[in-house]
């Protein structure tokens, strides 16, 4: 296995502006995806996997170097550490186990273990030095280890802003305003971490037009004749296959509707919007606040956050995430088959509004609703949640 | 370059690119986005495929998303040059 040499790369704006919500207690944006399925794995061997998996995946040990300004990545950090958590009752990952990742010492990536059949294995970053696919990309890598085959690492260092201003030019796009409307009452619960409703359905056949569909029953249902913003993320890395990288290269598709939406028309335009790279354009803001130090963007963000709560009002009203391809096959090993994959919500992102994340894998689809408690109220999530469940029983 | 070549080529393509296309028996007239089977967004990666390996460029705003449906539909971008920038 050719060892990566010492990797360093800039931080873009995104990846400034989740360090910079980060809490000492571990609270702010993590990524983390459970991998549930039937095996009992040997932690010498998971370890071992682990580390070959981090000789070639130098994202997975980056470590935050500078200060203001000038942070930089720098992979010289330690690997990825391998911990054994207990089982706890109906949570997969439970608050206290979602520990903080220190950006400026590393491991900035831990996979976290739970022994017992079925077992389960939790892969958790940063989303300041991965995004969801990155991190699916370094797991499918660590479970290639477990088969003894070579990991296949990273060829790239870029981040999204470099990876934009390389495929489509600094062409820039309007600032998206913080204006899209909350879709429920604000509850009385004032604190900011982030509570969920789960839905799991197994289905014969895929879903078609999933995305589409569950925005415009959003939008009908609970849109009270309000235009809603919907913020889906993309995967930049379709656009060069051939970059591999673990780098934050997903970037947010926006569109808006109201009650009258259709899905037929609004999967046409996001397959215009995908085709013709706009959602791919920068904001200018986001060039230039990769120089703002750290500390004055907390500020900054802290005032938004605070007009975000009086106003009830967002730079989107629902966060969708549609994970519909990973291989079942690419998440096993000989002592370990995964059957499920669980996106578990960081503990929290205050700027979060009504979040839904699904994975399917095989039939299984795998999908959360989440929202910071001040937000929504956990009875709004679930009505959002049985919304989902019918949307799905339509296909 | 004829029609048949083409289509059989696009379903090649379909099989590197998804993996969740391997176990299925695909035909030309395979229904792909009314199935489920790719989505919107896998689209951009077919896209870029079938510029690359055919060497066009197309023309963005002549595509419509059922243009994607089939591998027989989506020959069509490849051979009718109204989809190409020229």
């Amino acid at each position: 296995m050719k060892e990566q040499p010492l990797y360093s790369r800039r931080l873009a704006f995104t990846e400034r502006m989740y360090l910079a919500t980060l809490r000492p207690d571990g609270r702010g944006l993590t990524i983390q995806f459970a991998f549930h399925g039937p095996g009992s794995l040997d932690p010498k061997a998971l370890e071992l996997a682990l580390a070959n998996a981090a000789v070639v995946h130098p994202g997975a040990r980056l470590r935050l170097q500078g200060r203001l300004g000038w942070t930089r990545w720098v992979s010289d950090g330690p690997t990825p550490r391998l911990r054994e958590i207990p089982r706890s009752e109906g949570v997969t990952c439970p608050e206290r186990e979602q520990k903080r990742l220190d950006p400026r010492t590393g491991p900035t990536v831990e996979l976290l273990w739970i022994r017992g059949e079925p077992g389960c294995l939790i892969f958790r970053c940063l989303h300041s030095v991965m995004d969801g696919a990155g991190l699916l990309l370094f797991a499918e890598d660590v479970f290639k280890a477990l088969r003894r085959e070579e990991p296949k690492g990273i060829n790239s260092s870029l981040c999204d802003s470099e990876f934009l201003i390389d495929t489509v030019g600094k062409r820039f796009r309007k600032t998206i305003p913080w204006n899209s409307p909350a879709l429920f009452e604000a509850p009385q619960d004032s604190a900011s971490t982030n509570h969920e409703v789960r839905v799991l359905k197994v289905l014969p056949k895929p879903s078609s037009n999933l995305v589409a569909r569950l925005a415009v029953y959003l939008a009908k249902t609970w849109g009270n004749d309000q235009r809603l913003r919907f913020m889906v993320p993309s995967n930049a890395r379709n656009y060069r296959r051939e970059i591999l990288s673990t780098a934050n290269l997903s970037y947010p598709l926006f569109f808006e509707l109201d009650a009258h939406a259709n899905s037929e028309v609004v999967q046409k335009e996001i397959f215009q919007s995908l085709v013709k790279k706009d959602f791919l354009r920068l904001d200018p803001l986001e060039l230039k606040g990769r120089w703002i130090p750290l500390g004055v963007l907390r500020l900054m963000l802290d005032a938004i956050y605070i007009m975000q709560r009086i106003s009830r009002k967002g730079f989107c009203s629902i966060f969708i995430s549609h994970i519909q391809f990973p291989q079942a096959k690419n998440f096993c090993s000989p002592a370990f088959e995964t059957t499920r994959i669980e996106y578990i919500p960081a503990r929290e992102f205050k700027f979060g509004t009504i979040s839904i994340v699904s994975v399917v894998l095989g039939g299984v689809h795998d999908i959360v609703v989440f929202a910071p408690r001040n937000w929504a109220k956990l009875d709004d999530l679930r009505r959002v949640a049985e919304g989902i469940k019918e949307v799905l029983e339509e296909n | 370059m004829n029609q048949v070549d083409v289509v059989q080529n696009i379903i090649k393509i379909l099989k590197d690119n998804f993996p969740v296309l391997l176990d299925v028996d695909l035909t030309p007239q395979t229904a792909l986005l009314s199935s489920g089977l790719i989505d919107s967004f896998a689209m951009v990666i077919l896209l870029s495929s079938l510029e690359q390996e055919y060497s066009i460029s197309v023309d963005t705003n002549t595509l419509d998303v059922m243009l994607f449906e089939t591998a027989e539909s989506m020959s069509r971008i490849v051979l009718d040059r109204q989809f190409h920038i020229t």
